[in-house]
């Protein structure tokens, strides 16, 4: 057989979708030598010869029918992927590799809804995917849901109640109450005093919240707003050289800030 | 309307911030020369001090979306975009088509909405950049110079990566 003839036959199995792993092999050894002669085919027929490899290898594993199912998403081929997967669930209902692969494929059609539906079906089971609820979370920050949003971030906080990142994150999906992103921002600096994100957080919040309606909290939000502006200063200063801060106004920003929250006082 | 014209330096930068992050969507401020009496602002406080120093305004804001499919307008994009509207009217919304963003692309990355002389958000149909630019840009997003870019998140992340970019402005006005 000529190496043409092994291409040709290759092209044809795959056409038809014939899995014959033996074949492939047979004729890829075939068609080696003349790899360089075959242009672009030449990854489609190593993908081809891969998966045959792979298929007498291990038969029937779930690794392989991972990497399938891998391999068919990527040239979007969905109902095939989607098999793979449901082949998997079949041997294995609590595979957690194959339902997120199947969520992320319906990310990938952009069926947000959908997406968001499977993914608290597999969070009733498996409630410690830290990952699944930081996804979880996004899903519902797309579609604006922010009052769901923040319900995935509570649920990160209670089982990490240290971790900076969360606190922070809840803090900026809480626009409508400043009050209490205010305190969640403050969490997040003291748990982190390097989280810039936590600490301009801080510092806006406490700013709106002493030059906005409630005069009340008025004296103890400027001392807050006025820490975090020390805090963000001091940081500048330290990171950043003379030419950038002064090229980049970042300082008078800061003090202007300041200076907003008590209009009265003059030197 | 005046035509619209994006600079090398903006357009490079927008190209490879969007090509940076594949799986993310994308967005930031494009800056333009003043040619009126600067208003005061409130909003975009970070750049604010900046912008006056140098005689800048907002001149518009770029959004890519996070689906490769999903190139439109979406409400976020509208409600930003509207912020910026109302201290600058002549700020447009460009917003990015993901498929647009690679080398071989003929034409502009993004499709631009004005909200001028109407009261939504219109498409302006206009080529907003030379082919000078635009094979310039090819060239850097195929050398995948958006690895050296840093955009506001990474400044977050430490303070002393700078924003403006200046090694990178520098290169792209070597290579154009």
């Amino acid at each position: 057989m000529s190496w043409e003839e092994a291409r040709d036959a290759l092209r044809k199995m795959r056409e038809d979708q014939v899995r014959d792993g033996q074949r492939v092999i047979r004729l890829w050894k075939r068609l080696a030598n003349y790899a360089h002669k075959l242009g672009d085919e030449v990854w489609t027929v190593q993908e081809q010869e891969c998966v045959a490899a792979l298929d007498l290898k291990f038969p029937e594993s779930m690794r392989v029918m991972r990497l399938k199912g891998m391999y068919f998403e990527a040239k979007e081929n969905y109902t095939k992927a989607s098999e793979m997967y449901d082949r998997i669930l079949e041997g294995d209902n609590t595979n957690m590799f194959a339902t997120k692969r199947q969520i992320a494929m319906l990310k990938e059609r952009n069926k947000v809804h959908e997406a968001i539906e499977k993914l608290n079906k597999y969070l009733e089971t498996f409630m410690t995917d830290f990952d699944g609820w930081q996804e979880l979370c996004d899903l519902y920050l797309q579609i604006q849901d922010y009052s769901k949003a923040a319900f995935c971030m509570e649920e990160l906080i209670m089982s990490n109640p240290h971790n900076h990142l969360y606190h922070q994150k809840f803090a900026e999906g809480g626009f409508e109450n400043l009050e209490i992103a205010r305190s969640y921002f403050a969490q997040a600096c003291k748990l982190n005093p390097n989280n810039m994100r936590a600490q301009f957080g801080l510092l806006l919040t406490c700013s709106n919240l002493a030059t906005g309606y409630s005069k009340t909290k008025t004296s103890s939000n400027s001392k807050y707003a006025v820490w975090a502006a020390e805090q963000v200063m001091d940081k500048y200063q330290a990171s950043q050289s003379k030419e950038q801060l002064k090229e980049t106004k970042v300082l008078e920003l800061i003090r202007k800030m300041q200076d907003n929250l008590f209009p009265q006082s003059q030197t | 309307m005046a035509d619209i014209s994006v600079s090398i330096q903006a357009y490079a930068k927008l190209l490879l911030h969007a090509a940076k992050y594949p799986h993310c969507a994308v967005n930031g401020i494009l800056l333009a020369e003043d040619s009126k009496n600067v208003k005061e602002k409130k909003q975009i406080k970070f750049i604010d001090s900046y912008c006056k120093s140098k005689g800048y305004v907002i001149g518009g804001y770029y959004q890519a979306n996070e689906h490769l499919q999903d190139n439109d307008l979406n409400p976020i994009a509208r409600h930003i975009g509207k912020k910026i509207h109302d201290y600058y009217p002549d700020a447009c919304i460009f917003m990015i088509d993901n498929n647009r963003v690679n080398p071989e692309s003929t034409r502009d990355v993004y499709k631009v909405f004005s909200m001028k002389d109407s009261a939504d958000w219109k498409e302006v149909k206009n080529d907003t950049i030379d082919e000078d630019t635009r094979q310039t840009s090819a060239v850097l997003l195929e050398q995948e110079q958006f690895r050296y870019l840093t955009d506001f998140d990474n400044h977050l992340d430490n303070v002393a990566n700078d924003w403006r970019n200046t090694q990178l402005n520098e290169l792209i006005s070597k290579c154009s």
